[in-house]
């Protein structure tokens, strides 16, 4: 097959896929393919590989007759360190902080500006208070 | 990958039946995207095991207006990365017997065929090009997905997948799976 400048130029879109290409490398492409046999043949041969590839990916894979008992026994181990150190309710509530926690941030946010706030305030109070009167 | 709301939130409150339904429901698929990323059965059963602990440790942060199974598929493939990234390129390949053995079968007997061989030619890609071919060709995520779950830019996942589809077409042209493609020394 002859291969010109104009086809390497195009090689790499050749194998992309539709979502990789810009709208303008593609007109640029279907231009291409339009007039050279080499490229198209070799457009739809990495077309027909991708849609092989996509299909081998439905496939599943058999896993081990172990791997679940020993998946369900790491997570038994698992359970046994955090369990007795975080009882029923604090498990609980670790999962009410974690669902809030945005919100819990928010609060402690408030507070904190609010604390600081009212900690200036006294000061200010404070040292008008205790300062010497002015003339 | 079908799991219900129901059984996510079982999850979250922590009940090991639950648990347990969970991992039978969804191990054979977490553990084929991993055996494809990592290419070795041994280490993807170990992978499988390290997924679905983080999983047991972090459902309880799910959120559920997310996809479980985008959110699932995702540990799994950030455990697999990252179980590639230490091993770096020394682990030996899967034998193509043992991988044909572990894959089962669709209805099509020339669908088979055409899969199994373009399967067999996945496995054989360097540890550098295979994730990408899984997750891209596979598993149809986009550029920008693989790029941010790989730490890539994006234009580099495009590099690399050039180079990585140019090989396997090799390596299939080789096997004659494929009629031979024309030999360019180009990059994009």
């Amino acid at each position: 097959m002859n291969t010109t400048e104009a086809c390497r130029d195009f090689t790499p879109y050749l194998m992309a896929a539709p979502d990789e290409v810009d709208d303008l490398a593609a007109a640029r492409l279907a231009e291409h393919i339009g007039t050279c046999t080499a490229c198209r043949a070799e457009s739809a041969q990495y077309s027909r590989l991708r849609d092989s590839l996509s299909l081998a990916g439905a496939r599943e894979a058999e896993p081990p007759a172990d791997l679940v008992p020993a998946v369900l026994a790491r997570a038994t181990r698992e359970r046994r360190h955090v369990i007795p150190m975080l009882p029923v309710p604090q498990v609980e509530l670790a999962r009410v902080i974690q669902d809030n926690r945005e919100v819990i941030a928010q609060v402690a946010g408030v507070a904190i500006v609010a604390a600081g706030a009212a900690w200036a305030l006294w000061r200010g109070v404070r040292a008008y208070r205790t300062a010497p009167a002015r003339g | 990958m079908q799991i219900t709301p129901e059984l996510v939130e079982a999850c979250r409150r922590g009940d090991a039946g639950a648990f347990e339904r969970f991992v039978r429901q969804t191990n054979r698929s977490i553990y084929t995207v991993v055996l494809r990323i990592v290419g070795n059965p041994d280490d993807a059963a170990d992978v499988t095991q390290d997924v679905y602990i983080r999983i047991w440790r972090s459902i309880r942060g799910f959120r559920g207006d997310a996809n479980i199974a985008t959110w699932v598929h995702r540990i799994a493939t950030n455990a697999a990365l990252t179980h590639l990234k230490k091993r770096g390129r020394l682990a030996a390949p899967m034998e193509e017997e043992q991988m044909a053995e572990r894959l089962a079968t669709v209805d099509d007997e020339d669908q088979r065929l055409s899969a199994a061989e373009v399967e067999r030619a996945v496995e054989r890609l360097p540890d550098a090009y295979r994730p990408l071919i899984v997750l891209k060709d596979m598993y149809g995520m986009t550029c920008e997905e693989i790029a941010e779950q790989m730490g890539m830019t994006e234009g580099a996942v495009k590099v690399r997948l050039f180079r990585a589809r140019r090989k396997l077409a090799e390596d299939l042209t080789q096997g004659g799976v494929v009629v031979p493609m024309r030999k360019k020394k180009v990059q994009p």
